[in-house]
């Protein structure tokens, strides 16, 4: 890190004095926390916001020393407003990615991470976050397929870099061109114990779901991880699952898009109304994707309420609240 | 606009144009200035491309311009060209230094409805960028093509599609 | 401009518990017509409504599942529904506690008659 010249520490100073409204804030603030004086950055940098409450780097650097107070929901509250006055800034979608990442909320954690991939994909931290993602998705997935497993221990550890996932979580440089000294990385979060799930005809995640089948309107029931890989559940018929999956999982990929984009609040379903069915689709704690299909002519609200069922079987499954 | 400042104004527009291609799903974006120099580029995978198009868009956009003139209109929003696989969309993109051209080429993935959408969106960030209103001034006056260079550097890495 | 795309459309927002209808060129993703509250951008909501039905639409047609006919997205702040005719779609907001069955019936027959 470049330590700041006493002379431009004195003239930002004598700036700020002469107009407190001065945008002299940031670069004062971000030179105290260079000269480990936190408690005076984060005293500049609350003063600032004062006087510009939208400015994007004053949210980034509040981010930034919360983060080194080990304050990570306050880091996280700052990374949103940022997001949300800057929505590709690089350093915030990381940041909320591992915040998502920390709390085991895959979708939205997968969500900000690509994001950040897209923008810089040389970032190691990013790309090692993305590989812990990936890993959990896949146990995920064998737990749903391995019912006949025993239960891991709590304290069971994902397979990877052990040094990355142990280290804590360690503030990243300033949002300014310069290299930072030390990344960011995913701390340690155990593996939760994995779901058992629930089946009807032996320990088989096709036929997890066999029941509702039986009934006469359904044509298929599924249960989707958030990139429309199918956990479990089948299709009658020609339909094949997996195709299925991969269309509902661009549709909701698409539809999250649309709902953050207008303002409507998060996405609470989809239906889908095709020649041959009628797909309704429902998240799932932002863990999975239930999905049921019926024929076209299944009353609507039948439909819904069957899907409302078959939502709370698969958050059992997932061992999530419904 | 000086030379020195160029570095400057593309690593502020990294982030705001990036996003704008994931979010319009564009193929090929070009920020070209008025006389046809590229200044950055996403999805070309040839120097010989980049600078054919960004020439003949700058063209495209002053004959345009001349047109907007002779209309008694003092500029067109944007330009579209609708092609069987792909589409082409160009607009000027004001920032606090000079006025950009951007070239957007998209498919079927995109509409018109939303590069429209996301360049809206793209210019009003580009408008309030913190970084283009006090450009720090160089003390070191670099040649226009090393500025250029660097430039390219440092804001996009080409894909390796096909235009 | 059609006196049927500006009626349908009209008549759409006329039902309780709309708070818009446009109706979309479909590839474009751009309104051909709308009503709406002074909240909603009519072009914002036509390219992402027309991206959210066009992009399923095209994925679905290999899957055996016929023709998307209709789209309904649930969110925390309403519904929106997205019915094809032909080479436009109508797209109608509609609150979160607006009468859903008149409105998708509605909207189904306004799709119809515009085939």
């Amino acid at each position: 890190m470049k330590t700041p010249a006493p002379a431009d520490l004195q003239r930002w100073s004598e700036e700020l004095a002469r107009n407190p409204a001065s945008l002299a804030f940031l670069p004062l603030a971000r030179a105290h926390r260079r000269l480990s004086r936190r408690d005076v950055a984060l005293k500049l940098t609350l003063q600032g916001l004062e006087a510009h409450p939208a400015n994007v780097e004053a949210h980034a650097l509040l981010a930034l020393l919360y983060l080194e107070e080990g304050d990570r929901a306050k880091a996280a509250d700052e990374w949103s407003i940022v997001l949300r006055l800057k929505p590709g800034n690089f350093e915030a979608l990381r940041g909320m990615g591992f915040r998502h990442l920390e709390q085991n909320n895959i979708p939205k954690a997968r969500q900000h991470l690509e994001r950040a991939a897209l923008i810089r994909p040389d970032d190691t931290a990013v790309q090692e976050a993305l590989r812990l993602l990936r890993q959990r998705e896949a146990a995920l997935r064998a737990r749903a397929a391995d019912s006949a497993a025993p239960a891991e221990t709590a304290t069971a550890e994902p397979t990877g870099s052990a040094a990355h996932e142990t280290e804590p979580w360690s503030p990243v440089e300033d949002p300014t061109p310069a290299a930072p000294a030390t990344v960011p990385t995913p701390s340690t979060v155990t593996e939760p114990a994995p779901a058992r799930p629930e089946s009807v005809r032996g320990d088989d995640p096709e036929h997890a779901f066999d029941d509702l089948l039986q009934s006469g309107p359904v044509l298929g029931a599924l249960l989707l991880d958030s990139r429309g890989l199918v956990l479990a559940g089948s299709f009658k018929g020609r339909a094949h699952a997996d195709e299925i999956g991969a269309i509902l999982g661009a549709a909701v990929d698409e539809a999250v898009r649309t709902v953050e984009y207008l303002s409507l609040g998060g996405w609470e379903g989809l239906i889908l109304e095709f020649g041959s069915a009628v797909l309704h689709v429902r998240p799932i704690a932002g863990q999975g994707i239930a999905v049921l299909a019926a024929a076209p002519d299944a009353p609507m609200g039948w439909v819904l309420r069957a899907t409302a069922g078959l939502a709370e079987r698969a958050a059992r499954m997932l061992e999530v609240p419904a | 606009m000086k030379p020195s400042e160029m570095p400057d104004l593309m690593e502020a527009l990294r982030d705001p144009v990036h996003e704008f291609i994931h979010d319009s799903r564009a193929r090929i974006v070009l920020v070209v200035n008025r006389s046809g120099k590229v200044l950055a580029q996403h999805g070309f995978t040839s120097s010989y491309e980049v600078m054919n198009v960004a020439s003949l868009a700058a063209a495209a956009h002053a004959s345009s311009q001349a047109l907007a003139e002779l209309l008694n209109t003092r500029r067109w929003n944007h330009l579209h060209h609708a092609g069987k696989q792909r589409n082409m969309f160009l607009a000027l993109l004001d920032t606090p230094l000079e006025p950009l051209i951007l070239v957007v080429i998209y498919d079927e993935q995109s509409s018109l409805g939303l590069v429209e959408l996301f360049f809206d969106r793209l210019s009003a960030s580009v408008a309030a960028l913190p970084q283009l209103r006090e450009v720090r001034r160089s003390a070191d006056p670099l040649g226009f093509e090393r500025d250029l260079e660097a430039g390219l550097d440092r804001v996009f890495t080409p894909d390796a599609e096909a235009p | 401009m059609s006196d049927v795309y500006v009626d349908t459309v009209s008549r759409l927002s006329r039902v309780p518990g709309v708070r818009g209808a446009i109706l979309v060129e479909a590839a474009g993703g751009v309104p051909v017509t709308a009503e709406v509250d002074a909240s909603i951008s009519p072009r914002a909501v036509a390219a992402l409504a027309a991206a959210l039905f066009q992009r399923t639409a095209s994925v679905s047609t290999t899957a055996g599942l016929g023709r998307l006919r209709r789209f309904q997205l649930e969110t925390a702040g309403g519904h929106v529904l997205m019915a094809g005719a032909g080479e436009l779609i109508l797209v109608v907001l509609v609150d979160d506690d607006g009468q859903l069955g008149m409105v998708r019936l509605e909207t189904q027959r306004a799709a119809e008659s515009l085939i």
